[in-house]
C-alpha cells in the first residue's frame, strides 16, 4: 500500500462525498454520545469538552505562536471564579456572564502577557508554571474580598440556570437527543458545552487562516523573519496571548457549568500538567490535536483508574493507586511511538487512505490525476477485499471477546467492533473507484479481475455500511424511547401512591440492556411524592433484575447485547457473505494461483 | 525590629535555601546539557530518599532495626544507607537518560517534557504503592537534637543548616573539579556549549549526556536525603520543593550554576522573610513572594541574573 487507496482532486464529487461522510460520522457520534452513554459517562464527555477548549487555548499560544506558556489552569480558575461570583453574588444569568468572562480573561491575558512575553523559551514556561502554582493560594487571600467571592478553601457552588421547564432559551434544547429522559441534566449540559466547543474551534480555525493568524504562525516559524516582513511582534504576541487567556477563562466557565462547583484546589499545577499532556499527546499546533488531547486526558485517565482495580489494587474511593503509574507509562510509550501526537498518527493513516490533490487557480488538479494512478498493477481492489473481509471478522472476534469480563479485553473488543465502522465506507469508495478505473481501461489486462474483485468488495462494503446504519439507528431509537419512558410512565409504588418513572425501572430490568445504576433512575424521576423508603425498595427490586456485569454496557457503541431484528439480520448476512467470499477469494484463489504456477521469485530475478 | 528574630529567620531560611540550591543545580546541569526541563527531578530525588529509608529500615514498613541496622554498628548506619541510596539514585538517573531520553533526542522539546511528566506521575504513584502515601520518619542527616546549634547573637544556627551548606559547598567543589580536571568533565562542557561541534571533535555525546543526568540525579538525591528528616518522607515531598527550585534556577539563569546557588538563597530567604514582615501575606501565601521575585527579575533580565543572554542571528 505504497500509494494511497484513493486519489481525488479537491472539490471533486468524490472529495465532497468523502467530506460529507466524515461530517456525517462526526454528527452521528455527537448524537449518539448523550443517547448511548451512561449519565456519568456523559459527565466525563462534558469534562473532555471543557478540556478540549482549555487545550485549544494552550495550543493557541504554544502550538500556533511558539511561546511555551503552560499555566493556563490559572486562567481557567479566573474564568470559573468570575462566573461563580457573578452568578451567585450579583445574581446574573449564567449566559450573560459569558461575555464578561471572556472580556475579563482577555484583560488579564494582556496584563500577564505584556511582561511575560519579554521572557522566552523555557524561562516563559517556568514563569507560567509559577503562575499556575500560585493561583490556588491566591484564591484564599482575605484582602480585597477575594476569599469572600471565591469561597476561599471551601469553594463555591454554582447553580447555573439550566432548569429546562422555566427558561425559554433552554426549552430550545428540549428536543435534542438525550435531553428528554433519564440522562436529562448531563445530556443537556453536553449539548451546551458541545455547542460552545464547536463555536470556539470554528473561531480559532478562522482566526488561524486569516491575516492575523498567519502573522501569529509566522512569528512561531521565525520571529526575526516575521519582524522583517512587518509583523508587529509585541502586538500580535500579546493579543494572541490575551485571546488564549480569554479562551482559557471560557473553559473555566464551562468547567463551572459541567461541575456546578468551583474551588481553588481544582485549578492547581496538576491541571496545568494535564493540559500539557493533552496538548502534546493530541498534537501540538493542530486543531484536531486539541480535540484528541481533551478526550485522551479524560478517557485514558479514567481507563487507567479502572484498569488497576481488576489487577487487585484499589483504594477506598475506588481509584486504582497505580492508575497514575499506568498513565505515566502510557504517556512515555505514546511519546516514544508518536512524538507528533495523535493528530500526526491520524494524518499518517489518512494519507495512506486518501490523497487530496489541490487545484491550480484554473481549477485543474495541480498534478494530473492519471499520472498518480497506479495503473494495471494496482492492488487497491485487493486491499478493498481484505478490508471487506477484515471488518466482519473483527466484528465477530469483538463479539466473542466482549463476553470476557475484563476491562482491558473489553476495550480491545470495543476497538475491534468499531473497525467495521471505519472500514465500510473506505471499502465502498475504493471499490467504486476501481470499477470506474477498470471501465476506463486504466487497469489494462487486469480489468476483468479487478472489476470482479471490486464488485464483490463493494457489495460487502455496502452491506457492512447498511449494517452500521441500522445498528446506530437502532441504539439511538431505543435509548430515546427508554429515555421518554422515564418521564411519561406512571405506576403505583409500595405506598399505594401513583408515581411516575417506576415502569422505567421495570423496563430497564426487562430490556436488561439499558443499564444504569438504579439510583440514577430513581434520582431523576420527577416524583415529589415517592418516599425515600420506597425509592430504595424499588431500587433494590430493580438492581436484582439488572445484571451487574452490564454496568458499562452503554460504553459499547456497537454490539448491543440484544439487537433489533434489522441490524441482527444484516449482521448475519454480512458475516455469512464474508465467510463465503473470503473462502472463495483467499483460500481457493491461492490454490488456483499455485496450480497455475506463477514464476517463482528466482525466475523473476533471472529474467530481470 | 528584633535583630535576633530576624537572624533566626534568616538561619531557618538558609536550610531551605541549600535544598533549593541543590535541586536547582541539578535542573541547571540537565538544562545546560540536554536543553530540557526535568519535571521528574524532584520525584527522582524522593525515590532515592525512599531507597535510603528501605536500606535503613528494611523493606517492611514501620519496622526499625531491620535492614542495614541489624548488621552494622549504629553510628555508621545512616551515612552508609544514604550513600548507598545516592549511588542508586545516580545509577537510576543515568539509566533514565539512556532508556527514556536518548531515544527521543530528535523529538520536539515538548515531547521530552511530556516524558519527564510521565516519569513524574509514574514514580509518584509507584512510591505511593510501594511505601504508602503517608509521611514517614526519616533519620536526621546531621545531628539535630534540640541542643545541636551554635548560638549567634541570640539566634540559633542549627548544625543541620551548617551541615547542609557544607555539603553543598563540598558538592560544588567536587563538581567544579570534575568539570575542570577530568576528561569526562571537559567533554561535558564541550557538549553543553555545542553538542554538534563536540560530536564532530570525536566526543561521544550520548554517554556525556548520561554523565550529566547522573550528576544531576546525584545532586537531587543528596538534597532529598538531607531534607527528608525535616519535611518528613512522603511521595509528594519534593513537589513543592521542585516549584521553588524551578524558580531558583530561573531567577539565577537556567544555564548558570552560580545562578542556581544565588537563586536558591534568594528564593529561600524571600519565602521566609517576606511573609514574616509583610502583614497581609500569611504563611499560606509563602509561595507568592518567591515567585513574584522571580518574575520581577525576569522582566528586568529575561535570561535571569547570571544566565547567558540569547542573541539571535538572522
Amino acid at each position: 500500500m505504497s500509494s494511497p487507496l484513493l486519489i481525488v482532486s479537491r472539490g471533486s464529487t468524490q472529495h465532497r462525498q468523502w467530506r460529507f461522510l466524515s461530517w456525517g460520522y462526526a454528527l452521528a457520534l455527537a448524537i449518539l454520545v448523550p443517547l448511548v452513554l451512561q449519565p456519568f459517562e456523559i459527565g466525563k464527555m462534558n469534562r473532555a469538552l471543557v478540556l478540549m477548549v482549555a487545550v485549544l487555548a494552550v495550543n493557541l499560544v504554544v502550538g500556533f505562536n511558539g511561546m511555551l506558556a503552560l499555566g493556563h489552569s490559572a486562567f481557567m480558575g479566573i474564568g470559573a471564579f468570575v462566573a461563580a461570583s457573578m452568578v451567585q453574588d450579583e445574581l446574573w444569568d449564567f449566559w450573560m456572564v459569558i461575555p464578561v468572562v471572556v472580556i475579563v480573561g482577555f484583560a488579564i491575558g494582556i496584563i500577564v502577557g505584556l511582561p511575560a512575553l519579554r521572557v522566552r523559551g523555557l524561562y516563559l514556561a517556568l514563569v507560567t508554571i509559577a503562575q499556575a502554582a500560585v493561583f490556588p493560594t491566591l484564591v484564599n487571600i482575605d484582602e480585597l474580598g477575594i476569599a469572600r467571592r471565591t469561597g476561599g478553601p471551601n469553594g463555591r457552588d454554582v447553580i447555573e440556570e439550566v432548569d429546562r421547564q422555566e427558561s425559554g432559551f433552554s426549552s430550545f434544547f428540549e428536543w435534542l437527543p438525550g435531553v428528554d429522559g433519564a440522562r436529562g441534566a448531563n445530556a443537556y449540559r453536553y449539548w451546551i458545552l458541545l455547542l460552545m466547543t464547536v463555536i470556539v474551534i470554528a473561531l480559532v480555525r478562522n482566526i488561524m487562516t486569516s491575516r492575523p493568524g498567519r502573522a501569529v504562525l509566522a512569528i512561531r516559524d521565525s520571529e526575526a523573519g516575521a519582524a522583517v516582513y512587518g509583523v508587529n511582534l509585541p502586538l500580535y504576541k500579546t493579543v494572541n496571548f490575551a485571546l488564549s487567556a480569554s479562551l482559557g477563562s471560557l473553559a473555566g466557565l464551562m468547567w463551572c457549568l459541567d461541575k456546578g462547583f468551583v474551588a481553588g484546589q481544582d485549578f492547581t499545577f496538576l491541571l496545568a500538567v494535564d493540559l500539557i499532556i493533552g496538548l502534546v499527546i493530541g498534537g501540538v499546533g493542530t486543531l484536531q490535536g486539541s480535540i484528541f488531547g481533551g478526550l485522551f486526558v479524560v478517557w485514558v485517565r479514567d481507563l487507567t483508574k479502572r484498569i488497576s482495580i481488576p489487577l487487585g489494587f484499589y483504594t477506598l474511593d475506588g481509584d486504582g493507586p497505580l492508575s497514575a503509574a499506568i498513565f505515566g507509562l502510557i504517556l512515555i510509550l505514546f511519546t516514544f511511538f508518536a512524538p507528533g501526537g495523535i493528530a500526526s498518527m491520524v494524518t499518517a493513516i489518512q494519507k495512506r487512505i486518501i490523497q487530496v490533490v489541490p487545484l491550480t487557480p484554473d481549477g485543474d488538479p495541480i498534478t494530473p490525476l492519471s499520472s498518480l494512478d497506479p495503473g494495471p498493477s494496482s492492488t487497491r481492489a485487493t486491499w478493498a477485499m481484505r478490508f471487506a473481509i477484515a471488518g466482519p471478522v473483527l466484528l465477530v472476534i469483538g463479539w466473542v471477546l466482549m463476553n470476557v469480563d475484563n476491562l482491558i479485553v473489553g476495550t480491545l473488543a470495543f476497538a475491534l467492533r468499531f473497525a467495521i465502522v471505519v472500514l465500510a465506507p473506505i471499502i465502498v469508495f475504493v471499490s467504486m473507484n476501481e470499477l470506474r478505473a477498470a471501465k476506463a481501461g486504466r487497469r489494462g489486462e487486469n480489468a476483468a479481475a479487478v472489476s470482479s474483485q471490486a464488485k464483490t468488495a463493494g457489495v460487502l462494503g455496502v452491506l457492512s455500511f447498511a449494517y452500521i446504519q441500522a445498528f446506530a439507528l437502532n441504539i439511538a431509537l431505543r435509548a430515546h424511547h427508554v429515555g421518554h419512558l422515564a418521564r411519561e410512565s406512571v405506576a403505583v409504588n409500595p405506598d399505594g401512591k401513583t408515581v411516575p418513572a417506576i415502569p422505567l425501572v421495570n423496563e430497564a430490568a426487562k430490556a436488561k440492556d439499558f443499564v444504569g445504576t438504579p439510583g440514577e433512575f430513581c434520582g431523576t424521576s420527577p416524583s415529589g411524592e415517592i418516599s425515600d423508603m420506597s425509592v430504595s425498595e424499588l431500587c433494590n427490586v430493580a438492581s436484582d433484575a439488572i445484571d451487574a456485569s452490564e454496568t458499562s454496557v452503554g460504553f459499547w457503541l456497537i454490539g448491543w447485547p440484544t439487537q433489533s431484528m434489522l441490524s441482527l439480520v444484516l449482521s448475519i448476512i454480512v458475516i455469512v457473505a464474508t465467510i463465503f467470499i473470503g473462502l472463495r477469494y483467499f483460500v481457493f484463489a491461492d490454490e488456483k494461483a499455485e496450480t497455475a504456477s506463477e514464476p517463482a521469485p528466482e525466475d523473476v530475478g533471472a529474467s530481470a | 525590629m528584633d535583630v535576633a528574630l530576624l537572624l533566626q529567620r534568616i538561619f531557618d531560611a538558609l536550610f531551605n535555601s541549600a535544598i533549593y540550591s541543590s535541586l536547582a543545580l541539578a535542573l541547571v546541569i540537565i538544562f545546560r546539557s540536554t536543553g530540557l526541563l526535568n519535571f521528574a527531578q524532584g520525584e527522582m530525588a524522593t525515590f532515592s530518599a525512599y531507597i535510603a529509608f528501605v536500606l535503613l529500615a528494611g523493606a517492611a514498613p514501620g519496622v526499625t532495626g531491620g535492614g542495614l541496622a541489624s548488621w552494622i554498628g549504629a553510628p555508621l548506619v545512616t551515612p552508609l544507607a544514604i550513600g548507598g541510596a545516592v549511588v542508586i539514585g545516580i545509577a537510576a538517573g543515568a539509566a533514565t537518560e539512556r532508556v527514556l531520553i536518548r531515544p527521543l533526542r530528535n523529538a520536539p522539546e515538548l515531547a521530552l517534557v511530556n516524558v519527564t511528566i510521565g516519569i513524574l506521575l509514574a514514580l509518584n504513584s509507584l512510591m505511593g504503592q510501594w511505601w504508602g502515601t503517608g509521611p514517614r520518619v526519616f533519620p536526621p542527616f546531621f545531628p539535630s537534637d534540640p541542643g545541636d546549634h551554635f548560638a549567634i547573637a541570640g539566634a540559633r544556627l542549627r548544625f543541620s543548616t551548617v551541615g547542609a551548606w557544607l555539603v553543598l559547598f563540598a558538592l560544588l567543589t567536587v563538581l567544579a573539579l570534575l568539570l575542570r580536571y577530568t576528561r569526562a568533565g571537559l567533554a561535558f562542557r564541550a557538549v553543553s556549549i555545542d553538542s554538534e561541534s563536540a560530536a564532530l571533535n570525536g566526543i561521544r555525546v550520548g554517554p556525556t549526556l548520561m554523565y550529566g543526568w547522573a550528576l544531576a540525579a546525584g545532586l537531587g538525591a543528596i538534597a532529598a536525603n538531607m531534607s527528608a528528616n525535616s519535611v518528613l518522607l512522603e511521595p509528594t515531598m519534593m513537589v513543592r520543593v521542585l516549584v521553588y527550585a524551578f524558580a531558583a534556577a530561573t531567577l539565577g539563569g537556567l544555564d548558570s550554576p552560580k545562578g542556581a546557588l544565588v537563586g536558591g538563597v534568594v528564593i529561600g530567604l524571600s519565602q521566609t522573610l517576606i511573609p514574616a514582615y509583610v502583614p497581609f501575606i500569611g504563611f499560606e501565601l509563602s509561595v507568592l513572594p518567591a515567585l513574584v521575585a522571580m518574575v520581577v527579575v525576569l522582566i528586568v533580565r529575561p535570561a535571569g541574573l547570571f544566565g547567558t543572554q540569547r542573541i539571535e542571528r538572522v
